[in-house]
């Protein structure tokens, strides 16, 4: 079974459907996509060019196999597997889902989108057993503010209301 | 912290499908026409309304159309446009100084039955454009009416259980319309 992905006008995924591989032959038996392309257009009435393949198995740019070990990377396919809502990449030849903030860029290595401050490396208070983990959310407002922020996070076992918020300075919570 | 909850909703969403899509809305006409032409319309004496409308079976580019609405409003609105059980497709065709008279598609004996969602899409007009005029309370504003341009080529889709009607088509030729009942998931 293949998987084609409908673009809408402007380039989101409006569905995705599957094809049989037999319906996707050329003249030499080979799997073409610009056949599958074709049969769906017969089928479906949208054209041809607005079917774009997306494998099931590929997800930030990796291959899975299907028991989620990574596999043969020669199968990857166009960064992640499309679902609804998604963009179509036509210059990376990629689907993104929808961007999650402003101020977040395209990472086509990972066929993710990066925040423009890295991800805290500091998740809980460090001791073991864990006593309180850091409840982690980006804040574009905050960063739209002041650049040099944007992660900020309350603690797990904070009672006060409302909860003490603590802004990421690259290298350590620093409470607001 | 004021908290608004809507508990229910009476919409309306006009458009066109997508230029690219290959919908034909002339093929459309032709085949609610040539049903119309065979004397197929409803008779349900439990919804006298159902006499306004034309028993339409399957034809590729309405299920083309289907597709698009559903997609799209999927994309949108998050939910799924589902043809109903029975009567999912309709036509509505309004001769020289014919009206559609005031209804909804809801039926009170059947709702399991009964679209949430209608869509009514003008596949011919002429010149002189008939409206879709939508009654609905708001409140203590009882008797409200609302109405819509039917333009060739558009589709309106609307909550079925808001009543409507279609003013008189005052061209020569006939107005025809598809209308298309859906509930959600």
């Amino acid at each position: 079974m293949a998987h084609f992905a409908k673009l809408g006008v402007n380039g989101k995924v409006i569905a995705v459907h599957g094809l049989d591989n037999d319906q996707m032959l050329n003249a030499d038996g080979q799997e073409d996509e610009s056949v599958g392309q074709q049969r769906l257009q017969q089928i479906h009435g949208w054209p041809a060019q607005m079917w774009i393949k997306t494998s099931y198995n590929t997800r930030n740019n990796t291959y899975y196999n299907a028991d989620g070990s990574e596999g043969d990377q020669s199968k990857k396919l166009r960064g992640n597997y499309a679902g609804i809502g998604y963009t179509y990449d036509e210059d990376n030849n990629m689907f993104f889902t929808k961007q999650p903030y402003a101020s977040w860029t395209k990472n086509t290595s990972t066929a993710s989108w990066d925040s423009p401050i890295t991800y805290p490396s500091v998740t809980d208070d460090g001791q073991d057993p864990v006593v309180f983990t850091y409840t982690i959310s980006w804040n574009e407002t905050g960063y739209q503010a002041d650049n040099s922020k944007g992660w900020e996070a309350t603690k797990s076992n904070d009672s006060s209301d409302p909860k003490t918020i603590h802004d990421w300075n690259g290298s350590a919570w620093i409470s607001r | 912290m004021l908290e608004k909850h809507k508990l229910t909703e009476q919409f309306y969403i006009k458009g066109k499908v997508d230029s690219v899509s290959a919908v034909n809305t002339k093929l459309i006409k032709n085949h609610i026409l040539s049903n119309f032409m065979l004397a197929n319309r409803y008779d349900d004496p439990q919804y006298w309304y159902m006499k306004e409308y034309v028993k339409v079976p399957y034809h590729q580019h309405i299920q083309w159309t289907q597709d698009w609405l559903r997609d799209h409003y999927r994309l949108e609105h998050g939910q799924t446009l589902v043809p109903t059980p029975i009567d999912s497709i309709r036509g509505i065709i309004q001769q020289t100084g014919e009206q559609v008279n005031t209804h909804h598609n809801v039926k009170d004996w059947h709702l399991a039955e009964s679209p949430e969602v209608t869509c009514l899409y003008t596949v011919s007009t002429g010149p002189k454009k008939s409206e879709i005029v939508f009654e609905y309370d708001d409140g203590r504003n009882k008797h409200r009416r609302w109405s819509v341009p039917l333009e060739q080529d558009q589709f309106i889709l609307f909550s079925s259980n808001t009543s409507f009607y279609i003013t008189k088509n005052e061209n020569k030729d006939f107005l025809v319309n598809l209308s298309l009942q859906f509930q959600l998931i």
